[in-house]
């Protein structure tokens, strides 16, 4: 079972992925801006992040960068999970995958919670 | 039946409203379609509070629709324009706080009604007033867990100021001064985060509220009210004679 963090803004959509998660025994923390994610990942040692760009103040891109630059997190899978529609994304998808180890990115009004769930668990499954 | 004549730039505006309405309402559909797809993940462990949950969302869907609407419209016909009458905010307030009520505690945000002067009505329009504070106040609800603030308390105020009587809607976000709005209005329509150090979407809620109280020759503005800064309208108070 993994240990989930979700970085989501709005705290009502993002308790009910941490349902679903945690009915799946995955043990799961909500950060809802990019400074308290940083706090929480420091807590929680995260095997997966769930992760909205769209934040208050730093944006989820700024969240990456951070993250990425512990030595720690450097290989901790990320799958973005955003409202930001995935053409928005052509021309960045080598810098997200290569250098920000995105590994799956899901177009947030159309990923179901099962699509979610086999996410999370894809990704576990590669650590 | 006259056909509005509409220029490109506010053609333009109509299609950046639109935009950003419709980008605002993928939040409380997703609510909606998300939590459905729990309670049948888990027919077993059917939930009355994650159906109540679904009530609410649908009924915040609509109420957000019909602010929307009410925008859209008086864009697209100003010279319809509204009828203003002498309209007792403390009424308007409580009111307003009785629409948010449901969605505020899905959010974990305590409302608080300040309410206390003894004001004389204002001239308004009572139904599209309180549409732009219920699309603030959800805008507002939104905004303060998602800013992280610690003191998730929304205010809906009235008090006076020399120029006439002010409706507010507050909250501890500290990003939120003049130059933000200003810098945001600026940036409503061509970023997906005009307001990026308060809100976390479109800002829908505030320009469709700033929209609706143009049609009554008001502006919204940032403003503080003992001590948080939040969004605010000041209205002329009603001439008519006050007999009770």
């Amino acid at each position: 079972m993994a240990q989930v963090l979700i970085v989501e803004p709005d705290s009502k959509l993002g308790r009910i992925y941490m349902s679903v998660l945690r009915s799946r025994q995955h043990t799961v923390v909500l950060a809802t801006t990019a400074q308290g994610a940083i706090r929480e990942a420091d807590i929680a040692k995260p095997d997966v992040v769930l992760l909205e760009l769209q934040l208050v103040a730093h944006s989820g891109i700024e969240f990456l960068y951070e993250f990425r630059s512990y030595t720690d997190w450097t290989t901790v899978p990320v799958i973005i999970l955003s409202n930001v529609p995935p053409s928005a994304f052509e021309g960045s998808r080598k810098l997200l995958s290569e250098r920000l180890g995105v590994i799956a990115y899901h177009y947030k009004p159309q990923a179901s919670l099962q699509t979610i769930l086999h996410a999370v668990e894809n990704a576990t499954a590669r650590v | 039946m006259s056909t509005p004549v509409t220029s490109k730039a506010e053609h333009d505006r109509y299609k950046q409203l639109f935009l950003a309405m419709a980008e605002e309402l993928k939040m409380p559909l997703q609510h909606i379609a998300r939590q459905a797809e729990l309670q049948q993940l888990s027919p077993s462990h059917l939930s009355v509070a994650g159906l109540q949950d679904i009530q609410a969302s649908a009924d915040m869907t609509l109420q957000l629709l019909d602010s929307y609407l009410l925008s859209l419209r008086l864009s697209l016909h100003p010279d319809v324009g509204l009828r203003l009458e002498p309209v007792s905010l403390s009424a308007v307030l409580h009111d307003t706080a009785a629409e948010l009520r449901h969605v505020a505690g899905a959010y974990g945000v305590d409302l608080e009604l300040h309410t206390q002067g003894r004001y004389e009505p204002v001239l308004a329009h009572r139904q599209a007033l309180q549409s732009a504070l219920v699309a603030l106040g959800y805008a507002v609800i939104e905004a303060l867990p998602a800013a992280g603030v610690r003191n998730q308390h929304l205010r809906l105020a009235t008090h006076r100021t020399r120029t006439g009587i002010v409706a507010g809607v507050y909250g501890e976000l500290d990003g939120l001064t003049p130059q933000l709005y200003r810098r945001g209005r600026q940036l409503h329509g061509h970023a997906r985060q005009p307001l990026v150090t308060v809100l976390p979407g479109s800002g829908a809620g505030v320009f469709v509220a700033d929209a609706i109280l143009q049609a009554m020759s008001s502006r919204l503005r940032v403003g503080r009210y003992m001590k948080l800064p939040g969004f605010a309208v000041t209205l002329p108070a009603s001439e008519q004679l006050q007999l009770v």
